[in-house]
């Protein structure tokens, strides 16, 4: 991976000089071993900060809503011009989900693509090496995707798949399905088989737990709507929730109350439903760790059962499911109650 | 603690009355003689006529059911649905043209495809199934009509008042 | 200084249930909140694996409260104030980085002329058992403001630090010693030995903390950086979500909202986050803050400098926990670092 980070930057810079991209969405360290903040270039020495590591989670495609759509257009009057973007996988997708949502234009963003080995998972490495104190994380020289944590006590080397977030465990394409240009990497191999391994431990539970289970994960809830801000399918410009309006009654308040807090995640779980690219971004930043990526799962995979196999984010162009119809579907009472 | 002094122990006057059928009380809240409460969106081309016609031929059925009439049932928002669980009711039905009678062509193709998933959101959460249900009635269909929220009324009241998914503010 | 075996934790949050409802960490669901002690045998190991996730601002300031409900009908309306709580919170296991919060909250909504009815009744009775730590996270920068992680807890009642087999409690007010002669059957006094190795326990931890950037001048500073472009660097990685405002234990804006369903109603203070995009929106729709800039400007500015300026404490603790959580990495520990021009490492 390390000389995939080389030749990115290499690019990145090239392109920025030659005026082909106005600037470059990347990652790079922060002060911690385990921090990767998303962060733009728009110089060569600001592409020299750039790199993606172990720990280069966050999803870069939702800054791309920023500089197209920018918050204050009288502020902003240059048109954004060109995104380069550093992409993995999920990254990728999400662009073309963008893109299909009529929020991008593919001219707007060039993908420097590059395959991933999988997003180390923090508590799963701090099981294994003390982080705090630790100064960096980086790739191994050695490629493939073993990378080293420098700490005071020394260095150690881990494999990504031994410490691997579960969300890259159960991802169908880490290689990018979109790139301009690709840079290489260490991919896994994607297996089909475990997509919907998170489903597993709520198959047995009969409807009363299923509802305790919930109910327990939506009374944490703060309604602090990281999720939502995190998500790429999540691309309104004006978001259901958002209130406060003076001219028209509020669907939900910001009371903490946890009948509204069943009704924000099942109302955001549709709203996404078939659009959703199951990159895990959802679960990953929820303060309270509620399993979200089980709902949206569980959504994509009613929706292979019930209409047709489908993978969000796969084309630009695609048409959801829940955007479309067939002749065909199953009636709702074929199934009866389970 | 009431604030008002004026007017003690009139508490109690001024809680909610039941309906003029006595039934369907605006929370539900079990015992003997408990109803349910039931809202149905119902499409104005098909199913809304439908229960017109129920009417006039003064075809029998439980009183239950607070209809709403939408022009299509795809106009009907997820977020209704849970807002009348929210608000008390017990159960919710959405009424539509048949597939391809639809007076706006398509309309109710996504109907059937969307509410599918969010009744399957439903469930995995833990309400059943039965108590929010998608039914095609025809303009013609009066007695269909009396005979969809009639066997529905006598499911959900077997199931008893729904307490899932109830607002807890108001 | 007197010593409680760690196994009869059990008397004293028995002790402590007389004086109102006792709150203390549980693990759920991985992760680790305050929540109602039931009476069983409590488990230390809640305590024992860094800070709870959410602060206990909640118990003293909580996410939704009704301020009153109305009934009408057409010839009078009777109003009932809110539900008053029944007993005070009783908060064990509350880390010196929040009950230090604690003081900022009360600069807040004890003003000496119009103070919060609601927080002040819940304050005044409340408790604080407070937990040295032993397990400093890397986020952890607590002595920026002053804070000291293991020492007493001179703003609390009981200071607890643990021995593993044995709890040490130390009375930091009238209150806590009240209880702990109560309690004085199940205590011994703790002797040279113990006493030493407190202290060193003590050092340790302090040693621990991985970086914490002196505050120094740092409000001063950034009275002069108000159109600087570290706003737009930052503001252009956050999105806008409020995880690190209802994470943070001294983050107190709230609203008031009401819902109404024919003749009732009822009306509600619930948080509210600076963060989101319509916090400052008017009726009229002008909204002085429209961009993620000026928002988190605002923020940053709010707790490390105005918060100064206006109470000669700074708005942050050092807890850590927007660090922890912040999808975009957003560091303030960080920020302070760079503000200051010093190195990570100072």
């Amino acid at each position: 991976m390390k000389d995939t980070v080389q030749k990115l930057r290499r690019r990145s810079e090239k392109l920025l000089r030659k005026g082909e991209v106005q600037r470059v969405l990347g990652w790079r360290p922060g002060r911690l071993a385990w921090q990767s903040a998303p962060t733009v270039a728009e110089s060569a020495e600001e592409v020299q900060r750039l790199e993606v590591g172990p720990f280069s989670a966050a999803n870069l495609t939702k800054y791309l809503i920023d500089i197209v759509r920018p918050e204050h257009p009288a502020r902003d009057e240059e048109p954004p011009g060109r995104t380069a973007v550093w992409a993995r996988g999920c990254d990728a997708r999400a662009i073309n989900r963008l893109i299909a949502d009529g929020v991008l234009d593919e001219d707007e963003v060039m993908v420097l693509g590059f395959s991933c080995p999988g997003i180390a998972d923090r508590e799963r490495v701090g099981e294994v090496v003390d982080l705090a104190g630790a100064s960096c994380t980086c790739w191994s020289e050695d490629g493939g995707d073993s990378f080293v944590v420098h700490t005071e006590a020394g260095e150690k080397q881990l494999q990504i798949s031994e410490v691997v977030a579960d969300r890259c465990a159960s991802c169908t394409h880490p290689e990018p399905v979109r790139a301009d240009e690709h840079f290489g990497g260490a991919a896994r191999t994607a297996d089909g088989e475990v997509r919907f391994f998170a489903l597993d431990e709520y198959e047995d539970m009969d409807e009363g737990e299923r509802y305790e289970f919930w109910s327990r994960q939506f009374a944490r809830c703060i309604r602090c709507y990281a999720c939502r801000n995190v998500c790429p399918a999540c691309n309104c410009t004006e978001c259901v929730f958002d209130g406060d309006l003076p001219d028209r009654p509020d669907w939900l308040g910001k009371a903490s109350d946890i009948s509204d807090n069943q009704v924000y995640h099942i109302t955001r779980a549709f709203h996404v439903a078939g659009r959703c690219i199951e990159c895990g971004e959802c679960e990953r930043v929820c303060p309270v760790n509620i399993p979200l990526r089980a709902i949206m799962q569980k959504t994509a995979a009613d929706i292979e059962e019930l209409f047709e196999p489908h993978e969000a984010g796969l084309c630009p162009d695609e048409t959801p499911p829940l955007q479309a119809y067939s002749l065909d579907d199953p009636e709702v009472k074929e199934e009866g109650s389970t | 603690m009431l604030l008002n002094q004026n007017c003690p122990g009139e508490g109690q006057d001024l809680a909610p009355a039941p309906g003029p059928d006595g039934a369907g009380s605006p929370r539900s809240e079990g015992g003997e003689d408990w109803t349910p409460n039931l809202v149905g969106f119902c499409c104005n081309w098909c199913s809304y006529a439908g229960a017109d016609l129920a009417g006039i031929n003064r075809l029998q059925y439980p009183p239950n059911l607070r209809i709403i009439r939408v022009l299509c049932s795809s106009r009907v928002n997820p977020m209704f649905i849970l807002r009348a669980l929210q608000k008390g009711a017990d159960g919710v039905l959405v009424a539509g043209c048949h597939p391809g009678d639809c007076h706006y062509s398509t309309g109710n193709y996504y109907t059937r495809r969307r509410f599918h998933i969010f009744q399957r959101h439903l469930e995995f959460f833990g309400l059943d199934p039965a108590r929010v249900q998608l039914e095609w009635v025809s303009a013609a269909e009066g007695k269909r009509f009396a005979d969809v929220v009639t066997e529905m009324t006598e499911r959900v009241r077997k199931l008893g008042p729904n307490t899932r998914f109830r607002s807890n503010l108001l | 200084m007197k010593l409680l075996r760690t196994d009869e934790l059990m008397h004293l949050l028995q002790r402590l249930s007389d004086e109102g409802r006792v709150f203390l960490p549980r693990l759920e669901d991985e992760t680790i909140l305050f929540r109602r002690w039931e009476g069983d045998s409590p488990s230390l190991d809640a305590l024992r694996a860094g800070n709870t996730a959410l602060p206990a601002k909640d118990l003293l300031f909580p996410q939704t409260e009704e301020v009153f409900r109305f009934v009408a009908n057409a010839q009078n309306l009777a109003i009932m104030s809110g539900e008053p709580d029944d007993a005070p919170p009783v908060i064990f296991g509350i880390r010196p980085c929040d009950a230090a919060s604690i003081q900022m909250l009360d600069r807040v909504f004890l003003d000496e002329d119009f103070p919060e009815t609601t927080y002040a009744r819940r304050r005044d009775g409340a408790i604080l058992v407070t937990w040295a730590c032993t397990d400093v996270q890397d986020t952890c920068f607590c002595p920026t403001f002053g804070i000291d992680p293991a020492g007493p807890v001179q703003t609390g009642d009981i200071h607890v630090t643990d021995l593993d087999d044995e709890l040490v409690l130390e009375a930091t007010s009238d209150r806590g010693g009240t209880i702990l002669d109560d309690l004085a059957e199940h205590l011994t006094d703790a002797d040279q030995g113990a006493q030493d190795k407190v202290d060193s326990l003590r050092e340790a931890v302090r040693e621990s903390v991985v970086s914490a950037p002196a505050a120094d001048d740092l409000a001063e500073t950034l009275a002069g950086m108000h159109e600087d472009p570290i706003w737009e660097e930052m503001a252009f990685r956050c999105l806008g979500c409020g995880a690190c405002t209802y994470l943070c234990p001294t983050c107190h804006c709230y609203d008031l909202d009401g819902e109404t369903r024919g003749t009732e109603g009822v009306r509600f203070r619930c948080w509210d986050s600076c963060m989101f995009s319509d916090f400052t929106r008017m009726a009229g729709g002008e909204n002085p803050r429209p961009t993620k800039r000026e928002r988190v400007r605002n923020r940053f500015l709010h707790k490390l400098q105005y918060f100064s300026e206006k109470h000669g404490v700074y708005g942050c603790v050092g807890c850590g926990r927007c660090i922890t959580h912040c999808p975009a990495c957003i560091d303030i520990a960080d920020f302070i670092y760079t503000v200051r021009g010093a190195d990570c490492d100072e």
